[in-house]
């Protein structure tokens, strides 16, 4: 997600309609983000709204308005993890293979494509969901190791071999698809 | 798989997951003024939390202030109540007591430098510190000596009908044991809190790291009904129970069961089950052990 650190600005000086900009254009991935992590709709809209809450109550705070977006996950993660402890303490489970939902309204998708993401969705719904947290940062928004690391608040090796031990899993699950 | 066999695949899986990911629906977006209104009502229900902090810690303060004398009496083995109290108040050794303010063991520095920097951090989601700044160096709890010394002692502050916060200090003098805790939230020591949460037939555990935003760091639950729990050394302890039937025990169908954030669902580990020579009444004891520090759990069992 790209933000404009002007807005930053404003929004951290209290300017409402920056922030209600800032909301909307962060939004989209925040909501996936919690998608991935917890596979469910509803526990992720929750979640979001929870942490721009305390992205309000905090942005006035904020030193390193460039660092906004880290920031903005690290918290989402945060509040992620506290989630996943909820969905223990309830004694559910959660399927991401059941909750993300891929339409396929173009008329021209393939049939390879919509099974392809199928076993995509089933892979990911068999890793844990900090395993998840760190395949979405780092591949789908492109943030190192080492950003990921100061992100969860877990050390640099150990996220390092999280997501090489998750793209080997990835690989013994999808791997005949891949290499077949 | 050699290397760039290796870089292959993540590119599939990466642009795998792109296509899968501009798939995904995204529900309506809430209007803006809701995250406002949202905030706006926590900020307000912060308060009214402080407000019943603030009293706990004072009716706390009176408990110790209270009890101190009077249990000192009774371990110096003075059978009359009102000459042990007097005589402890005017004991120099009970530090507890005297030595230092009472209030630092209620809400200990490490406790309030944490939640300034949660504020700083995270912009005041954590509740600011209740009580007035002590006079003198602070207490400075490294993490070392919060995992290995803050069980040997506690003081428990009241804060509602139930919830129970313990806040620890490394007072060797007064050492002593948690009790048990029910459906309760209780702060195990300045960087962990633990919740069990009871059903009848399973117990689950999560233990939060409290020096980094609550952070959970162990989340889990273990079929058996609920028995005991406390601390030992570095660990938090659970006592569970299960009844089985012969006929289960002969079909192996006994072990019990863990859930786990992290491991999934999985039976008891048979070989950490001590069994007797013969079933007598098919009950199964566990312990689980908790390393407070790292969250490791193991559990032992034994049958009669």
């Amino acid at each position: 997600m790209k933000i404009e650190n002007d807005l930053v600005i404003k929004a951290s000086k209290g300017d409402k309609d920056a922030f209600s900009e800032l909301y909307y254009s962060c939004y989209k991935d925040l909501y996936k983000f919690a998608l991935y992590t917890l596979g469910d709709a509803e526990d992720a809209a929750d979640v979001v709204s929870d942490t721009f809450v305390e992205i309000w109550k905090g942005i006035g705070k904020l030193r390193d308005f460039s660092s906004f977006n880290s920031w903005a996950f690290r918290i989402l993660s945060t509040r992620c993890k506290r989630e996943i402890g909820n969905i223990i303490k309830k004694r559910g489970t959660y399927n991401i293979d059941d909750l993300i939902e891929t339409p396929s309204d173009d008329a021209g998708n393939l049939e390879e494509d919509i099974i392809e993401s199928a076993n995509l969705a089933s892979a990911l719904s068999k890793i844990d969901g900090e395993e998840r947290m760190i395949l979405v940062l780092s591949v789908l928004h492109g943030y190192t190791t080492k950003e990921i690391a100061d992100m969860i608040g877990k050390p640099h090796g150990t996220v390092s071999s999280k997501l090489h031990r998750t793209f080997a899993k990835l690989r013994d699950m999808l791997g005949g698809e891949n290499n077949g | 798989m050699a290397e760039h066999e290796e870089k292959i695949f993540e590119h599939e899986i990466a642009e795998q997951l792109k296509k899968f990911d501009s798939d995904i629906k995204i529900p309506e977006i809430s209007d803006a003024q809701r995250i406002f209104e949202l905030a706006e009502k926590e900020t307000k229900v912060v308060s009214i939390k402080n407000y019943r902090k603030i009293i706990g810690i004072a009716a706390a303060v009176v408990l110790v202030f209270i009890s101190v004398p009077v249990l000192g009496g009774i371990l110096s083995g003075n059978i009359g109540m009102d000459m042990a109290a007097s005589e402890a108040a005017e004991e120099p050794s009970n530090r507890w007591a005297y030595d230092e303010p009472v209030e630092e063991y209620v809400m200990d520095s490490a406790s309030e430098a944490y939640a300034e920097e949660s504020d700083t951090v995270y912009g005041g989601d954590m509740e600011p510190p209740q009580e007035p700044p002590q006079e003198g160096e602070p207490e400075v709890i490294t993490e070392e000596n919060s995992y290995n010394d803050a069980f040997e002692y506690a003081v428990f502050d009241f804060l509602t009908r139930s919830e129970i916060k313990a806040t620890s200090g490394t007072d060797s003098k007064n050492s002593g044991s948690l009790p048990a805790v029910k459906d309760i939230e209780e702060a195990i020591n300045s960087k962990r809190s633990i919740d069990i949460s009871i059903e009848s037939e399973s117990v689950s555990v999560l233990l939060y790291d409290t020096s980094a935003d609550n952070e959970v760091i162990s989340a889990f639950w273990v079929e058996g009904s609920y028995q005991g729990s406390g601390t030992e050394d570095k660990y938090y302890y659970i006592e569970l129970m299960k009844v089985i039937t012969l006929e289960d025990f002969e079909n192996e169908s006994w072990l019990p069961m863990v859930g786990d954030a992290e491991k999934g669902t999985y039976f008891i580990d048979k070989n950490m089950i001590s069994l007797p020579d013969e079933i007598e009444h098919g009950i199964i004891f566990m312990k689980v052990l908790i390393d407070i520090s790292s969250g490791e759990y193991s559990i032992t069992a034994s049958i009669i």
